[in-house]
């Protein structure tokens, strides 16, 4: 099968992960954006499959509510953090081999709101499995339904949030601006969000027994006050990677997920999508600095994903050391087993361009310092 | 330009980043420039955006030196930055 068949499936696949969105976040969104025609009935289809699940929620709500509520967060979990595209899934993925950890499975962030109900019918692996494409169309990742997955494909089906943007490209700054910066009138978007990520998490740890959680999702690097908040003693780890090939890699991932997932007609044009990537990065990568103070510096590793590709188990063994976790050796030996099944992925190749290089040295300017990468200077 | 001058643009720079965000309750008219930014805009989102609107103004690009200790800045350090960056070019 061709590369591009591949995309263009994987592609297809991704945008069905909407029918699993929530009847009034629909509502509220619909309320807000316009739809364009060529993608009416695929909003019908969206439309329809919600109303149809609405009942499967309810039984959900009334089964597990009470129980998910009562759940009390043993150990605090621990948050990967970085901008799109810096290794975050490589990292999750390294860590997820050791049993210690749960997460959330890509059926889980799927189905979330009645996750737990279909477990019992033993449907919810099924209908992941039906849905979700083989590949990650960005980086043509291998997936699957047990598959570490970030928690705002799961928020996304629930509330509002920054990932709206692709579904509405022509607003997407207003989202983007929403939800990175919440503005005033969205204080109440931030208590919904983090009383949704609260119930994320402790739906998360009673389905998993009360195992600690290990989560990650690059936008919650904008939320290191909220999580704090919800989760005093939590555990970070910021990984941080080549801005050069961040960035490349961040307009290819914006340019993938637009197309999956957008309901309107909108240019995707190279510079539309590279003032789009250096606005929520430049702000991201600021955020992070700024907000990184609160964290307790015991409960907090930054690494670079070039020494995590050349060297992942000394790596990882220093996170383990300075987050002063337990059982590393166990979790050496799955990552050994592990790393000797796959060998095969080859990362995607970019072509950086003068221009590209010119808006890199300038707006990545705090990472090139704080972290100590060579800046390539314009020819 | 002078020193008050930077501060007055400074200080214009920020209410209209604030409008903007639908903060143009925060009145920045009276604000003593020996105060932090932090202490007055009280959330690291409102001191990234302010930070940004500044650095598109001027031109200019905050180190990460810097800006690590924004929540500390005060604005005249802000303009003491400016005016030395300024002057570079």
């Amino acid at each position: 099968m061709s590369l591009h068949t591949q995309e263009h499936m994987s592609r297809n696949s991704l945008r069905k992960t909407q029918f699993f969105a929530r009847k009034a976040l629909l509502n509220e969104l619909f309320a807000k954006c316009k739809v364009d025609t060529p993608f009416r009935n695929h909003v019908k289809h969206i439309q329809w499959t919600s109303r149809l699940l609405e009942p499967i929620r309810a039984i959900e709500a009334r089964l597990f509510q009470n129980k998910v509520q009562n759940t009390s967060i043993q150990k605090e979990p621990l948050f990967i953090l970085g901008l799109p595209r810096s290794g975050t899934t490589f990292l999750h993925k390294l860590l997820c081999q050791d049993p210690q950890w749960a997460y959330l499975q890509y059926s889980d962030a799927l189905l979330f709101d009645m996750v737990l109900t279909l477990d019992r019918l033993k449907l919810s692996k099924f209908i992941a499995k039906q849905i979700l494409p083989e590949y990650r169309p960005m980086d043509r990742m291998r997936i699957d339904e047990n598959s570490p997955e970030e928690e705002g494909v799961a928020l996304a089906n629930m509330i509002p949030t920054i990932r709206h943007s692709w579904w509405f490209p022509k607003d997407c700054m207003e989202y983007i601006g929403s939800y990175l910066q919440f503005k005033r009138q969205d204080t109440q978007a931030q208590s919904l969000w983090m009383k949704e990520y609260e119930h994320l998490v402790k739906k998360l740890s009673y389905k998993y027994q009360g195992r600690r959680l290990a989560l990650k999702d690059p936008s919650n690097t904008a939320m290191i006050p909220q999580l704090l908040e919800l989760y005093p003693n939590a555990k970070f780890i910021y990984i941080v990677r080549n801005p050069y090939n961040t960035f490349l890699s961040q307009c290819h991932l914006f340019q993938a997920f637009q197309h999956s997932f957008q309901l309107q007609t909108a240019e995707s044009d190279s510079p539309k999508i590279k003032n789009t990537v250096i606005h929520y990065s430049r702000r991201l990568q600021k955020k992070y600095i700024l907000d990184k103070k609160l964290i307790q510096p015991n409960n907090l590793v930054e690494l670079k994903y070039e020494n995590l590709v050349e060297k992942p188990i000394p790596q990882i063994q220093m996170i383990y050391e300075t987050l002063q976790l337990d059982g590393f050796s166990e979790c050496k030996n799955h990552l050994e087993n592990s790393m000797k099944q796959d060998t095969s992925y080859k990362r995607n190749q970019f072509v950086l361009t003068e221009e590209d290089r010119t808006l890199i040295n300038q707006f990545w300017k705090i990472t090139f310092q704080e972290f100590s990468y060579q800046r390539i200077e314009p020819l | 330009m002078t020193t008050d001058a930077t501060k007055k643009q400074i200080l214009e720079i920020i209410q209209e980043v604030l409008t903007e965000l639908d903060r143009g309750d925060i009145d920045v008219s009276n604000w003593e420039t020996s105060n932090s930014l932090y202490d007055y805009l009280a959330s690291s989102m409102l001191v990234v955006e302010v930070i940004v609107g500044i650095e598109d103004e001027f031109n200019i690009q905050f180190p990460s030196d810097d800006l690590s200790k924004t929540n500390q800045i005060t604005i005249d350090q802000i303009i003491a930055f400016i005016e030395q960056q300024t002057q570079a070019t």
